[in-house]
């Protein structure tokens, strides 16, 4: 825990000073897992606001603080589930914004000594958010939680309400697709650098 | 043996948990902005605010819908005069008279068949 259990209990009776200590303990670490989730910078905060306000609204549905942090990520998968079914609807619009906008970012950082670890860096995030686009968001945001956020399937049980064995069977789907569309990529790959060369 | 490697060719496997452990490294926790605290506590108070002008909104509903139920209960509870001939009789008077009009036209109907046949 990252704060005192008296914390999470008077944050919720009401203490609204108390409320604003849980946020600033714990907003750091639920805006990193957002944005690894969601992978779009300009939205994390909205999202990150979005679980703390419904955590205001449901604090006072918890029964002992032991289960806050589960509880905290499960507001946090939500939300992230919530904004990836909103962004789905839009995808095709906003993938020919965001290309403009790596260009544009691609072009900022060209000429800096930054260049060759941020293009890096962006070819990793470009590799693995196609690879995800392949599987549904719920599987997503499983596998995201359990293979980049290092949580154990206890954690994740925990954490979602589902038997492990649920959870095992789904990462596992999950990841198959995973594996043959990076499997998939790397033959287009191969075929494009024989064309190419 | 794991599970995943049964069927999972190794080399994959071994590049996807480096490219998940890249991945992890190359969206560190962010920092939040300046003006994080204040926008959460608007939302807060936005939320609020609608939910308590949603909660008016129904008792106002249940109040009118009980007074019009309250309205409705006196009119029909209320016995009413009326000079209509109509309303002063039971359904099972009127079916009666009904009843007994048809009885006479079905008669006269059966007779004159009779009176034919002869």
């Amino acid at each position: 825990m990252l704060v005192e259990f008296e914390i999470v209990e008077q944050a919720r009776k009401g203490d609204h000073a108390a409320f604003n200590q849980v946020v600033q303990a714990y907003r750091k670490r639920i805006l990193g897992t957002i944005s690894r989730l969601i992978g779009r910078p300009e939205d994390v905060e909205d999202v990150g606001q979005e679980v703390f306000v419904r955590l205001f609204y449901s604090l006072d549905q918890l029964r002992t603080p032991e289960v806050f942090e589960p509880w905290l990520h499960r507001l946090t998968m939500n939300a992230a589930y919530d904004y990836l079914r909103r962004q789905r609807r839009r995808n095709e619009s906003r993938m020919a914004d965001l290309s403009e906008e790596r260009v544009i970012m691609a072009d900022a950082v060209a000429g800096s000594a930054q260049h060759a670890e941020e293009r890096r860096r962006g070819g990793i995030r470009d590799l693995v958010e196609s690879l995800l686009g392949t599987i549904p968001e719920q599987d997503r945001i499983l596998l995201m939680m359990k293979e980049v956020e290092g949580f154990s399937l206890k954690e994740m049980e925990g954490i979602c309400g589902v038997k492990e064995n649920v959870l095992k069977v789904r990462l596992f789907r999950a990841r198959q697709r995973i594996v043959k569309a990076y499997e998939q990529r790397r033959v287009e790959c191969a075929t494009g650098a024989q064309s190419g060369g | 043996m794991s599970h995943r490697e049964d069927f999972e060719p190794r080399e994959t496997t071994d590049e996807l948990a480096e490219l998940f452990a890249a991945y992890r490294q190359s969206i560190p926790d962010p920092e939040a902005s300046a003006d994080f605290m204040p926008r959460l506590w608007e939302r807060i108070e936005a939320r609020q605010s609608f939910a308590s002008g949603f909660k008016h909104f129904s008792q106002r509903i249940m109040t009118v819908a009980a007074l019009a139920s309250f309205v409705m209960g006196v009119f029909l509870a209320v016995p009413r005069h009326s000079t209509s001939p109509y309303y002063t009789y039971s359904y099972m008077e009127l079916l009666a008279a009904s009843h007994g009009q048809e009885s006479a036209g079905e008669a006269e109907i059966v007779e004159a068949v009779h009176e034919g046949a002869r």
